[in-house]
């Protein structure tokens, strides 16, 4: 995948670009709003990565030109911590994720795999299956080779989650933030005593987890093979 | 600052127009009455002059020449209340009857000039006869005069009325600007003073207010709340400056430590890789509390409010309830609710959650195994309370403020993790809803109450 980087601090974007290389990547970068947004306008790109604040031309100013040119590119914006309102912000600019500065690679990695394997588009599907599981979203049903597992609504979302993200790393803030709608940190392990007891009803009488932690980083569903 | 002159001043310069405006009008009003006045007593005396002219022609008419005679000379003998002079002259000019003679042989109206006989020596002092002339058969004119000086009296005793009046609005008006646009100035220097005052450095400084309650008061009024505000946004910088030099520095002289220590020993690369796990853990700590303390100074910014909007506060402390339910069951405490249904209020949800989050959060981290936690939403129309209530061991009520400050924990929860500015957040969040916030004991435990005070939307 080709992804473009805009941000003007070398540091982060060298980090950023090695690491996206390292994942079999191929990098373009760009180091003010105008030189980004020019090759952004080449549309070869299958998404970008853009800070909120660069030189000449801001982030902002950027997602929301490309966007009044129809460009439908994925965009991943990047805010410092002290811009409580860049979230609501860039999302209303046409932003498709948001990461707050300084972040882990393990979370911008996650998230940009969530955003290239986003399906664009498509027509929602009804059923979501992975290996021994299958979630029947019109009924609310879990189905787990073949038996229904009794889900409250929110081990339900939280299943949903990581099924649509079936074989990306899901990371505990991209679970808080989509399916709680929580926006800030809450130090409670919220998302792993969630997890587990998750793990305890899909597991239950079986001998395979099919949640699996990514250390460091977050959790998995594998796909079909 | 230097201060204009008065005559520099607004005041000043508003009360010169006003001064001029009125002038003009007086001046015209002056003219209107001079001419009315001057134009009324010269009809009045002409028609008297007429009518004495006709009756004086009757005569002519009625006894000839002779007739007009003996009616003349017997006017003219009565000086004393006849002011009227007469005369008839012929073609020549020459006088026949009575004594006026200096008129032009021609019909109609005629102002001539005569020297009184009282003060011959006068030249200047000349008396002004209104002379009405008509012709009477045989190449006779006859001449009926009247003293117009009194017109004139008249006319020139306006024109000085008007401009002593002048004279007196020209030094009212400049007098009075003077003392207003001083009283002005005065006021103006009051509040520069203060400023510079404020400038160089003495912030508890307030502009003077007097008791008129003008504009000027009024502006100073704002002024100073604007500059109390200031204050206030100040010493929370400085607050937020000392807490971090004190809280952060702590911390981070660990850091350096542990990383000193790792760099003077020969460790095998899974033992550094292991330091380096560990540092940067410990980094992603500060940078928490970095984040949570913006996050708070934001917050008491007020620039959030801005977005406010209706939501549904029921719905937010209900996800808050059954995200942190599992971990209240996991640690052996009980969740009661009691929320009642589409409680809505003008605020920002993702702030909103945290405070709920942060609030059943500290309940459930600070209190023993087996506590009850009760948590309950009411709406009453005019107020909105939450409350969250445990039977834990409560906080002694010494400390119930103070919980409220940046990075503040009590000794017994020194050992639980966190940062210390769980509670600092809530009560910024709340501060920014305009809710109130009240720690009470609940006999036993502790009972955190939220207060959110109904506000009418602008937009209904």
């Amino acid at each position: 995948m080709i992804i473009l980087i805009i941000e003007d601090d070398n540091e982060t974007r060298d980090y950023v670009s090695a690491g996206l290389k390292e994942a079999g990547h191929t990098v373009d970068s760009a180091r003010d709003g105008y030189e980004g947004l020019l090759l952004a306008k080449e549309g070869k790109h299958d998404l970008l990565i853009v800070d909120r604040m660069l030189p000449d031309l801001d982030g902002l100013t950027l997602v929301k030109t490309l966007r009044s040119a129809s460009c439908t590119v994925p965009v991943l914006f990047l805010t410092t911590m002290c811009g409580i309102d860049d979230r609501v912000e860039g999302l209303n600019a046409g932003a498709d994720d948001y990461l707050v500065k300084p972040f882990a690679f393990s979370e911008l990695s996650a998230r940009v795999n969530a955003l290239l394997r986003r399906p664009r588009g498509t027509v929602e599907q009804k059923v979501l299956q992975v290996p021994g599981l299958e979630i029947d979203l019109m009924k609310r049903v879990v189905m787990r080779s073949g038996q229904v597992i009794d889900l409250q609504p929110t081990e339900f979302r939280l299943l949903e989650y990581l099924v649509r993200h079936a074989g990306q790393v899901v990371t505990r803030t991209m679970l808080l933030e989509n399916v709680w709608d929580f926006h800030f940190d809450p130090k409670t392990n919220i998302v792993e005593t969630h997890i587990s007891r998750l793990r305890g009803k899909l597991n239950a009488g079986k001998k395979s987890d099919l949640i699996h932690t990514v250390r460091g980083s977050g959790y998995m569903i594998h796909e079909a093979a | 600052m230097k201060l204009p002159s008065i005559v520099d001043s607004i005041s000043f310069k508003l009360s010169a127009l006003y001064l001029i405006l009125f002038l003009c009008s007086f001046l015209s009003i002056g003219v209107t009455v001079y001419l009315l006045t001057y134009h009324t007593l010269e009809q009045q005396l002409k028609s008297s002059v007429e009518t004495e002219a006709t009756r004086l022609i009757t005569e002519y008419d009625s006894g000839g020449i002779d007739e007009l005679k003996e009616t003349i000379d017997e006017a003219d003998g009565q000086v004393s209340y006849n002011f009227f002079k007469y005369g008839v002259i012929d073609q020549n000019g020459k006088l026949i009857v009575g004594h006026l003679n200096n008129f032009q042989p021609s019909t109609g109206w005629q102002t001539i000039k005569i020297i009184p006989a009282t003060n011959k020596s006068e030249e200047e002092k000349q008396d002004l006869l209104y002379v009405k002339v008509m012709a009477l058969p045989n190449k006779f004119w006859l001449g009926v005069g009247h003293d117009g000086e009194y017109i004139q009296d008249a006319g020139e005793a306006i024109i000085h009325a008007f401009i002593w009046g002048f004279v007196l609005v020209i030094f009212l008006g400049i007098g009075g600007g003077l003392y207003l646009g001083g009283a002005f100035l005065r006021k103006i220097q009051g509040i520069t003073n203060s400023t510079q005052a404020i400038i160089s450095g003495e912030l508890k400084h307030r502009l003077p207010v007097s008791k008129n309650y003008d504009e000027l008061d009024n502006l100073a009024i704002l002024l100073n709340q604007m500059l109390d505000k200031i204050g206030s946004l100040i010493e929370n910088i400085q607050q937020v400056s000392n807490d971090i030099a004190h809280d952060l520095r702590t911390p981070i002289s660990h850091l350096k430590f542990r990383l000193e220590n790792a760099l003077a020993r020969n460790l095998s690369a899974e033992q550094y890789k292991e330091r380096v796990a560990f540092a940067i853990e410990e980094v992603d700590t500060i940078l928490n509390t970095f984040s949570a303390m913006l996050r708070i100074s934001q917050i008491e910014s007020g620039s959030r409010r801005s977005g406010f909007k209706i939501v549904n506060l029921s719905n937010i402390v209900a996800s808050v309830i059954d995200a942190l339910h599992p971990i209240a069951e996991e640690q052996e405490k009980s969740i009661c609710a009691d929320i009642e249904q589409d409680v809505t209020l003008s605020g920002d949800k993702e702030l909103l959650t945290q405070l709920a989050f942060n609030l059943l959060d500290n309940a459930i981290l600070h209190t023993p195994e087996n506590t009850q936690i009760k948590i309950s939403l009411r709406s009453s129309g005019t107020q909105t309370e939450f409350i969250v209530a445990d039977n834990g061991p409560g906080i002694a009520e010494a400390h119930h403020r103070k919980v409220f400050q940046r990075f503040y924990r009590l000794e017994e929860s020194r050992t639980t993790p966190g940062n210390g500015l769980g509670l600092s957040i809530v009560a910024a969040i709340a501060e920014l809803h305009e809710a109130t916030i009240v720690l009470s004991d609940n006999n036993p435990g502790l009972k955190v109450v939220l207060n959110f005070r109904y506000k009418p939307s602008n937009s209904a």
